[in-house]
């Protein structure tokens, strides 16, 4: 089984403070801290869970800058075979369809049976690299997979809908699976992994190799949005502020 | 370039190490702190990815990594948990390393291949005082000694599978090993790294054999010495990170605590305290990496590691109380962590060789 699970480095910005830089269109990134996306780690981890059963080998692949080396090498300490980066420099003029277009020029040429990637990258969020991928490539894929059990030439994949639904599907490979959080429990690195994933050698290919690439949308701000109204906490004893409470619901004909 | 300039190897494991103390110890840290229960489970996982045998060779089935990666790893530990922190460096300082420098074949086979399959080693510090013959008899024989008594502070002593014990003979300091089965500890009331496993020890008749000494009488003065040089590099970095771990707290809630309508970060006075504790943590930082770095290109370390632990020691608990003074009154209060943070930069200053021993012997040096 050969799996090939694109991965992404990303600011952690769940719990940073998040300031728009001085061109409006992008965050200040220097005080953030980055790490590879959170559902690329459960993609790489089903990729290794998957190799376990089966063997094969395991080809993860990032569209990145210098910095995202480190995202590849944790990746190989994890049990990633061999590490690809797509270099580019300025990450700025990257989006979503344009990721998916540099990565279809690299992975339509090689031997692969899965691939896996995220559900979503925490900073753009746009969820766009993956289905687009596997439009490029033109093969089936299943999105925010949950649950996924793989046999020789198909796979039956689970997915969580609204309302309680779980779907699932019986895909034909090769196939793309976008992979949804909590699916498994992602391992660390062992610290012997992380020593031999240092000296192991990257594949570096440059953008520039598969020509000009148009991206479909571009930033045209990003801002914090104006608060527009102030919480309004209510005083008094219980019956005063409960008494408050139903005139401003009624006030605002909700009953 | 910075003086501090870690390599590709060394960015990645702090990165990971990073990764594992805020997603598994963070969340438990509190708890175990105050129950002053050995996490015996985070150990285990520790171990299971390396941490045990930190600088032990890969032929007996450690990770092999240099002395800055070390204290990459302990400071990373000790800035969410100095007890964990505190664990890894003894078991990989005080235990491991003695055995790799002055142990035969037999003993590296025996024990370091004990510690990197995951197995905890403690050791025995030595009386601070001449204990009585009340409380500690050593009786010499033909065949060697038999000790009856009682020891203080025992490293790792909670859940060591065997102890390094040095041992004062009218000849001078052995070292020696002492199986699980040959002591009886009992949990230390200590006020800091609570979750250490530091225990007192009984023992009760036990014969010190030949066969479990690996350092004898001539080489025992030297010995101990270049354990404690080296060891006193991965405590200093158990030091800077409480010391870290200090400033962020104060800076968080500087940033988050209004008085007299305004953040507190806006005062000079407040300023002027983080100010002080990043200044000194960095000339520490460089201190502790500088001692490290020493170690690992072959150089003299002797000196560098002792100013790092003094220095380091003494920082983290200047930056403890100046984050406690910063909390006000909440500082003071187990609710928040900053009383710990100052507690364990306290025992910091004293285990296994305080400064004033550290002091005298930079002074000794200097003087000669």
């Amino acid at each position: 089984m050969n799996i090939i699970v694109c991965i992404k480095r990303v600011p952690q910005t769940a719990e940073a403070e998040v300031k728009v830089d001085s061109s409006g269109k992008d965050i200040e990134k220097d005080r953030l801290i980055f790490d590879t996306n959170e559902s690329d780690t459960y993609a790489l981890e089903e990729a290794v869970l998957q190799k376990e059963k089966f063997g094969g080998s395991i080809t993860v692949i990032t569209v990145g800058d210098e910095d995202s080396e480190e995202t590849l090498r944790i990746a190989l300490a994890k049990g990633a075979d061999e590490a690809i980066r797509i270099k580019v420099e300025d990450l700025d003029e990257l989006d979503g369809f344009k990721t998916a277009q540099i990565l279809h020029k690299i992975i339509k040429d090689m031997d692969f049976d899965i691939i896996f990637t995220g559900c979503l990258a925490t900073d753009d969020a746009y969820s766009q690299v993956g289905t687009t991928l596997a439009k490029l490539l033109e093969i089936p894929h299943a999105s925010l997979v949950t649950k996924i059990e793989l046999s020789e030439n198909s796979a039956d994949a689970y997915r969580e809908l609204e309302g309680g639904l779980l779907e699932h599907l019986k895909i034909k490979l090769p196939a793309l699976f976008t992979i949804q959080t909590g699916i498994n429990v992602p391992r660390y690195a062992s610290l012997i992994a992380i020593r031999r994933a240092a000296r192991k050698e990257l594949n570096e290919i440059s953008k520039t190799e598969f020509g000009e690439m148009k991206s479909n949308s571009f930033i045209e701000e990003l801002f914090t949005p104006p608060v527009s109204k102030l919480a309004e906490i209510l005083s008094g004893n219980p019956d005063e502020v409960s008494e408050k409470l139903t005139g401003i619901i009624k006030e605002k004909g909700l009953i | 370039m910075s003086l501090i300039e870690f390599n590709g190897e060394q960015k990645l494991i702090q990165k990971e190490v990073k990764n594992f103390a805020s997603t598994e110890l963070e969340p438990i840290t509190e708890d175990i702190e105050k129950n002053a229960t050995f996490p015996t489970d985070i150990i285990k996982k520790l171990a299971e990815l390396g941490f045990s045998a930190l600088i032990i060779p890969e032929k007996y089935g450690g990770v092999e990594m240099d002395t800055t990666s070390l204290c990459i790893t302990v400071e990373e530990l000790s800035k969410v948990c100095a007890s964990v922190g505190t664990i890894l460096a003894i078991n990989n300082c005080l235990v491991a390393y003695p055995i790799m420098k002055f142990g035969d074949e037999e003993h590296k086979k025996k024990y370091l291949d004990k510690l990197s399959l995951g197995e905890i080693g403690g050791y025995i510090c030595e009386p601070e005082i001449d204990i009585s013959e009340d409380e500690f008899v050593a009786e010499k024989s033909e065949k060697g000694h038999k000790i009856t008594g009682k020891r203080n502070f025992i490293l790792n002593g909670q859940v060591a599978k065997f102890l390094i014990m040095p041992f004062q003979t009218s000849a001078g300091k052995a070292f020696y090993f002492i199986e699980k089965d040959d002591f009886d500890s009992e949990k230390s009331n200590i006020l800091g790294i609570r979750a250490a496993g530091i225990t007192d020890i009984k023992f009760d008749e036990l014969s010190l054999k030949s066969e479990n000494c690996f350092i004898n009488e001539e080489d025992g003065k030297s010995a101990i010495e270049d354990i404690r040089d080296y060891t006193n590099i991965a405590f200093s970095a158990v030091s800077l990170g409480l010391a870290q771990a200090s400033l962020e707290a104060a800076i968080k809630y500087s940033k988050e605590r209004k008085q007299f309508g305004k953040f507190i970060s806006e005062f000079p006075m407040i300023q002027e305290m983080l100010t002080e504790m990043k200044i000194k943590i960095d000339a520490a930082r460089f201190l502790v990496y500088d001692a490290a770095s020493k170690f690992d290109n072959g150089k003299n370390f002797s000196e560098a590691s002792k100013i790092a632990r003094v220095f380091s020691g003494d920082i983290a608990v200047f930056c403890g109380l100046n984050s406690i003074q910063i909390y006000g009154g909440y500082g003071y209060m187990k609710d928040y962590p900053v009383e710990r943070y100052f507690r364990d930069a306290k025992v910091l200053q004293l285990l296994e060789a305080t400064p004033r021993l550290q002091k005298e012997n930079i002074a000794l040096e200097l003087l000669k």
